[in-house]
């Protein structure tokens, strides 16, 4: 091998890097799609009333790895999270699907931006609006009766409230637990 | 496969590429407060805005099994709906007269004077709500 000593380090430290970058991404994929699950399967009066835990993992993986990192882990979560909940093909996984995206695309745009939001300002945006694309898809493609803007003001009441928990608990983790993973 | 701490292991694995410090700190930011105080705002005008006063122009639906049928709220009436209830519409409100069910849940209720209420018997199998004429084709399918 006529590679040189300063080369082959380098080579196996990226290596090494691209493993620990694959391995966050699995077990953000694994704790979101987890969650998800679990939240759907609690019973609960009004199908939309989540705190969305996995909304954590998608904001810690935007913030650590960047934009297409936090997108596979929503696009595992949508799949592989509804696919469990026997939901797969059905015109449900429609709302999952795009207010799963449109809500990344908010708090990355609000991430990169210059307005000074902390995690609980973000996380809020994400929620609210993840409940917005819901509720006018909903009046699109099922209820054709602006009677269903009469749910606007709990939705948004839901979005603030999980918002600030999912907020608090992204600043809590990076603050305090601050995790990294050492390839064996 | 080890989970530690950043202190003790490379912590260039560990980094963050979109973080700045204004984001690690627990405490609000302006713009996290001027964002709720909006969000709280637009909650309270929304939930206002949903209590609309019925005006001559609504209808009342009543929905006996399935079968949908609407009455004018512009006249006061008093209407037999023929499975032992009895519905009054006076001065643009409209309620539930009389009822043969059990627990009288629905003459309880007393008038509808608000957009979003809802009169519900189920033993009747009835329901009994307000909409503008616009929502007609939705209604009646």
């Amino acid at each position: 091998m006529s590679r040189t000593e300063g080369t082959w380090t380098t080579s196996r430290n990226k290596m090494k890097d691209q493993n620990t970058k694959t391995l966050i991404l699995a077990a953000y994929s694994i704790m979101a799609v987890l969650f998800f699950i679990l939240e759907s399967v609690i019973p609960k009066p009004i199908p939309f009333l989540r705190i969305g835990f996995a909304n954590v993992f998608i904001l810690l993986i935007l913030v650590q790895l960047g934009f297409s990192s936090a997108m596979v882990v929503t696009l595992t979560k949508v799949v592989i999270g509804n696919l469990f909940l026997g939901l797969l093909f059905t015109p449900l996984v429609l709302f999952s699907f795009l207010s799963s995206i449109i809500s990344l695309l908010v708090m990355f745009i609000l991430l990169r931006s210059g307005i000074s939001f902390s995690f609980i300002g973000i996380s809020i945006a994400g929620a609210i609006s993840h409940l917005l694309i819901q509720l006018v898809l909903g009046y699109f493609l099922f209820v054709h009766s602006t009677r269903i803007f009469a749910l606007l003001p709990a939705i948004l009441a839901i979005g603030l409230i999980s918002g600030l928990i999912t907020g608090t608990l992204v600043i809590v983790l990076i603050n305090k637990i601050h995790l990294t993973i050492e390839l064996p | 496969m080890r989970i530690m701490p950043a202190g003790n292991v490379d912590t260039e694995y560990g980094e963050c590429i979109y973080l700045n410090k204004s984001k690690i700190i627990s405490n609000l930011t302006i713009s996290d407060t001027i964002l709720i105080i909006v969000v709280v705002f637009v909650i309270i005008f929304s939930s206002l805005l949903s209590y609309r006063k019925l005006t001559n122009n609504d209808i009342a639906v009543i929905e006996i099994d399935g079968d949908c049928r609407s009455i004018s709220l512009a006249k006061d009436t008093l209407i037999d709906l023929g499975n032992g209830m009895t519905i009054e519409v006076k001065n643009g409100k409209v309620r539930v007269k009389e009822s043969d069910c059990q627990q009288k849940i629905c003459v309880k209720h007393g008038w509808i004077k608000f957009d979003n209420d809802v009169i519900v018997c189920i033993p009747n199998k009835t329901i009994i709500y307000v909409s503008h004429r616009g929502d007609m084709d939705y209604i009646t399918q």
